[in-house]
C-alpha cells in the first residue's frame, strides 16, 4: 500500500533497466548481473514478486503496480508478507530500477537523443540517475587545454568530443601535411596547409552542441609562460605534444599543474610508447612528472642507450593509427574514470599496450616523498591530518 | 627487392632501433616501435662497425675505418638484415620519400628490408569489406583508411542518426545520410585515391550475403554487424569464408559494456566461429546454468566511444595483419577472443582453439587455402 509521504514515489514510472540482466533460478532466487561491471546482486523473493519484475517496463506507476500486485496476490490466494512498494524501493535504491524518463529531467531533446546510450552507460557505473547525469554535464562543462594534436591528440580530441567535451583550448604551432593522412584523426585533404589548432576548432564547432574554443598556434616551449599560453580557465591538461620532448613539456606542466591543483594527463609521445596507457597526474594523489623522471632515472641507470649515428630521425620512427586510436582510447576513459564517482582510484604507474600479442604491460609508480615538486603536498596534508 | 652487402652497398642502422650495451660485449638491439630486443655478443672491432652504420659511407669504409673486413662483418649483417636491425640506404631514402613512413617504419620491425615494400602493397591493395557501418564499423574503416587501405566494400542500409555521433566517425553535417555514403565521405577525406564500393542494404540473410559477397570479392572480411545479432551475422561469414577460404575478423558485439575484441579467423589455418560456440558453450557461467533469463525486449544498452575506439584499434590491427599475408606477422587474435575492461584497463582473453568436432579443419578445407607467403 501506498501511504502518505511515499505518495511521490508512488507516482513513479519506473523500469528496470536495460544495463541489468535478470535471471531467475527455480528455488526463487534473483539475480541481478549488472553489465558493465558484472557486479551481482542475489535476492531471496517471493514467486509472486518475480512475477512483478516483468510489469517494470515504464508503463505504470508504482501505485498502480501496488495495485495490480494486491489484486494478484487475492486472485492466487497468496498470503503475502513481503512489500511490494519495499521491494521497488529497494532496487529503485539499487540503481537496477530508473525512472523511465530519467534523461530528460536533466537534458534537452537533443542532448537525449546524441547521449542516451552514453547516459545509459554512466547509469551502469554510476548506479544512479543522480550521478549519470552530474557525471555528463561534468564532462559538457570541463574546460580542457589540449596541448598537441598529432597522432594521439587528434584521436584524444574527436573522442572527447564524440562523449560531449565542448570546451577546448587547443595549443599547436604546426599546419597540416600530407603525411598527417597517415596519423591525424581529423585530416582532411582539402585542408592542407591550414593551422592545426585551427582545424580542430573547426572539428569541434562542426561537432559539440555549444561549442567554446580558443585555437593557439604557438608552441609549448621550455621558457613558455604556461598560463599566459592556455590562460587561467582551465580544468584538466593534456599533453600530447612531443617537441621539443615530451618528457621536457610534461615537467614543466606537470610543475605548473602540481601549483595550481589541476589534473594533467600525459598522453602519446614517441617512439617506444606507441601504445601507451597514459598518465593521470593528480597533485597530492599521484606521481607527478618529476616523480616519474626521478623514478626512471634510478631503474633504468644501467640501460643507456649508445648515441645512435643518425643524427635526425625524425622520419625514422614507426606508428600505426590503430596504435594511435588504442593510445587515445586509453587515456580518455582515464579522464571519464577521473570525472566519475565510482571510477576507483586514479592509477599509480605505468603501462604500454604491446602489438605483438596485445599484451598490457603496467607497473606501478608510487609517489615519491622527497620529490622537489610535489614531496610537500603529502607532508601538508599529513600535517593537516 | 635484391638485397647485397657488397663492399660498395650503403648501409645503416634502423633509426628506430636502439643499441644498449650490456656488458662484456654483449649488446641489445631494442625495437622502439615494437618494444621488442634482441641480444647479440659483439667483438669490439664488429661492434663499431655497427654502431657507426648512418648510411654515409660504403660498408668497406665503415669497415676500414674500424680495422674490420666486409667479408668478416657480412655474415653479421646478413643476420641483423633479417633480424630487422638494418636496412640499406636506398631504402631508407624510398620510406622517407613517402607519406606512410611511420607505417612503413613500423612494419619494418617484421619484415627485413628486402621484403617491406612487398608487404606494404599487398597491405594497400587488399579488398576489405565490412559488414555493418556502425561505431565499430565506421572506426575500423577509417583506420585502415589511415593505415594505407584504399580499397573498400562498405555494406550498411541505415541512415546516419544524431544518436550516432557520440561513438561513430560521422560528422553532424551526415546525418540523414545513408552510413555507407557517410564512411566513403570520411574515407576520400583521408585520401582521394581510395575506392569504395557502397552497398547500402541491411543483409538480413545468408544466402543475400553470401550474393553480395561473391560479387564484390573481398580479401579480407570484417564483420561489424549486430543485426539481428553479432553471433547469426558471424555464422553467415563464417560459412562463407570457410568456402571460399578467405580470412575474416569478428570485430562487433559491444558485448555487456565490455569490449569484446575479436576472434580472427583464417579458415583451414585457425578455429572458425563454429569452434568458439563450442567451447563458449562449454564455459557458460555454471552460477547460471539452469536458471530463467528474465525476456526484455528493446533493450537500449550503454555505450562509450573509447571502448568502441578499442575495439575497432585491435580490429584495424588483425585486418593489417591479416592484409600482409605472411608469417612474420601472424593475426594476434587467432583462436582466441578478448575483452577490455572500462574499470580495471585489463585485457583479458579466452582460448578458443580449433575443434575436431567442428570438422572445419578438414584437408579438404585446408586445401583451398592459399599458403601465406613469405
Amino acid at each position: 500500500m501506498i501511504r502518505g509521504d511515499d505518495d511521490q514515489f508512488g507516482s513513479l514510472r519506473l523500469w528496470l533497466r536495460d544495463g541489468v540482466d535478470v535471471y531467475v533460478s527455480p528455488d526463487a532466487v534473483v539475480h541481478f548481473v549488472f553489465l558493465s561491471t558484472r557486479k551481482r546482486l542475489r535476492l531471496k523473493v517471493t514467486p509472486l514478486l518475480i512475477e512483478c519484475l516483468e510489469w517494470l517496463d515504464g508503463s505504470a506507476s508504482v501505485m498502480e503496480l501496488d495495485a495490480r500486485y494486491e489484486a494478484r496476490a487475492s486472485s492466487l490466494d497468496s498470503k503475502h508478507s513481503s512489500s511490494f512498494v519495499d521491494f521497488i524501493q529497494y532496487l529503485y535504491g539499487k540503481g537496477i530500477l530508473v525512472r523511465k524518463d530519467w534523461m530528460h529531467h536533466a537534458f534537452c531533446p537533443e542532448q537525449v537523443e546524441r547521449y542516451s546510450r552514453q547516459l545509459n552507460f554512466f547509469l551502469d557505473i554510476e548506479e544512479s540517475e543522480a550521478a549519470a547525469t552530474a557525471l555528463l554535464k561534468r564532462i559538457m562543462d570541463c574546460r580542457i587545454a589540449l596541448i598537441g594534436i598529432g597522432a594521439v591528440g587528434s584521436w584524444i580530441l574527436r573522442e572527447l568530443v564524440q562523449i560531449g567535451f565542448q570546451r577546448f583550448i587547443l595549443v599547436d604551432p604546426k599546419t597540416l601535411e600530407p603525411a598527417d593522412r597517415t596519423r591525424n584523426a581529423i585530416f582532411d585533404y582539402r585542408l592542407i596547409g591550414e593551422p592545426k589548432a585551427l582545424v580542430a576548432e573547426k572539428f569541434v564547432h562542426s561537432q559539440a552542441l555549444e561549442p567554446e574554443t580558443r585555437a593557439i598556434q604557438s608552441p609549448l616551449d621550455i621558457d613558455t609562460n604556461v598560463e599566459e599560453l592556455i590562460g587561467a580557465d582551465t580544468d584538466l591538461i593534456i599533453n600530447t605534444a612531443d617537441e621539443p620532448y615530451i618528457g621536457a613539456t610534461s615537467i614543466k606542466l606537470s610543475r605548473y599543474c602540481v601549483e595550481k591543483g589541476l589534473p594533467l594527463l600525459v598522453a602519446g609521445g614517441f617512439d617506444a610508447h606507441l601504445a601507451s596507457l597514459s598518465e593521470m597526474i593528480v597533485p597530492g594523489q599521484t606521481p607527478c612528472s618529476d616523480c616519474y623522471a626521478i623514478h626512471f632515472e634510478e631503474t633504468l641507470r644501467g640501460w643507456k642507450p649508445i648515441s645512435h649515428p643518425i643524427v635526425d630521425r625524425r622520419r625514422g620512427f614507426g606508428g600505426l593509427p590503430s596504435l594511435s586510436a588504442f593510445a587515445a582510447s586509453a587515456a580518455v576513459l582515464k579522464i571519464v574514470r577521473l570525472l566519475s564517482e565510482k571510477g576507483g582510484d586514479v592509477e599509480q604507474g605505468r603501462g604500454e599496450f604491446l602489438f605483438d600479442q596485445y599484451n598490457i604491460d603496467s607497473f606501478k609508480v608510487g609517489r615519491n616523498p622527497e620529490c622537489p615538486t610535489c614531496g610537500d603536498l603529502g607532508k601538508l596534508q599529513a600535517h593537516a591530518d | 627487392m635484391q638485397i647485397e652487402f657488397t663492399p660498395t652497398s650503403r648501409w645503416l642502422i634502423r633509426p628506430s632501433i636502439s643499441m644498449i650495451p650490456a656488458g662484456d660485449g654483449i649488446f641489445d638491439f631494442f625495437q622502439s616501435s615494437t618494444r621488442r630486443s634482441m641480444r647479440f655478443r659483439l667483438r669490439s672491432e664488429i661492434a663499431n662497425v655497427v654502431r657507426s652504420l648512418d648510411g654515409s659511407r660504403c660498408l668497406e669504409e665503415v669497415c676500414q675505418a674500424h680495422g674490420a673486413t666486409v667479408t668478416q662483418i657480412s655474415r653479421f649483417m646478413e643476420v641483423l638484415h633479417e633480424r630487422c636491425a638494418v636496412e640499406p640506404k636506398v631504402v631508407r631514402d624510398a620510406i622517407d620519400a613517402t607519406e606512410h613512413y611511420r607505417v612503413l617504419n613500423f612494419l619494418g620491425d617484421y619484415f627485413p628490408a628486402a621484403e617491406l615494400f612487398a608487404a606494404f602493397e599487398r597491405l594497400r591493395s587488399t579488398r576489405v569489406a565490412i559488414l555493418g557501418c556502425g561505431a565499430v564499423g565506421s572506426w575500423t574503416a577509417v583506420q585502415l583508411a589511415h593505415s594505407g587501405l584504399e580499397n573498400f566494400i562498405v555494406i550498411d542500409g541505415d541512415h546516419v542518426e544524431e544518436s550516432n555521433l557520440n561513438r561513430s566517425i560521422f560528422l553532424h553535417e551526415d546525418i540523414g545520410a545513408p552510413k555507407v555514403e557517410a564512411i566513403a565521405s570520411s574515407l576520400h577525406r583521408i585520401s582521394q585515391g581510395v575506392r569504395v564500393r557502397m552497398v547500402k542494404e541491411n543483409v538480413c540473410d545468408a544466402d543475400r550475403l553470401r550474393a553480395l559477397l561473391s560479387e564484390a570479392r573481398p580479401d579480407v572480411i570484417v564483420n561489424c554487424a549486430d543485426e539481428p545479432s553479432v553471433d547469426i551475422t558471424s555464422a553467415w561469414i563464417n560459412e562463407y569464408c570457410q568456402h571460399q577460404g578467405i580470412p575474416y575478423v569478428i570485430a562487433g558485439g559491444y558485448n555487456l559494456h565490455l569490449s569484446l575484441i575479436g576472434m580472427t579467423v583464417t579458415p583451414g589455418e585457425s578455429a572458425c566461429f563454429n569452434c568458439s560456440r563450442i567451447t563458449l558453450d562449454e564455459l557458460e557461467d555454471e552460477s547460471l546454468q539452469g536458471v530463467r533469463r528474465l525476456w526484455r525486449p528493446k533493450r537500449n544498452l550503454g555505450s562509450l566511444s573509447p571502448l568502441t575506439g578499442i575495439t575497432s584499434s585491435l580490429a584495424a590491427s588483425e585486418v593489417l595483419r591479416l592484409a600482409v599475408r605472411s608469417d612474420r606477422l601472424r593475426p594476434a587474435m587467432w583462436n582466441r577472443r578478448g575483452e577490455f575492461n572500462f574499470l580495471t584497463n585489463e585485457l583479458s582473453f579466452v582460448n578458443l582453439p580449433p575443434r575436431s568436432e567442428c570438422g572445419c579443419t578438414a584437408e579438404s578445407i585446408r586445401s583451398r587455402v592459399p599458403k601465406y607467403s613469405q
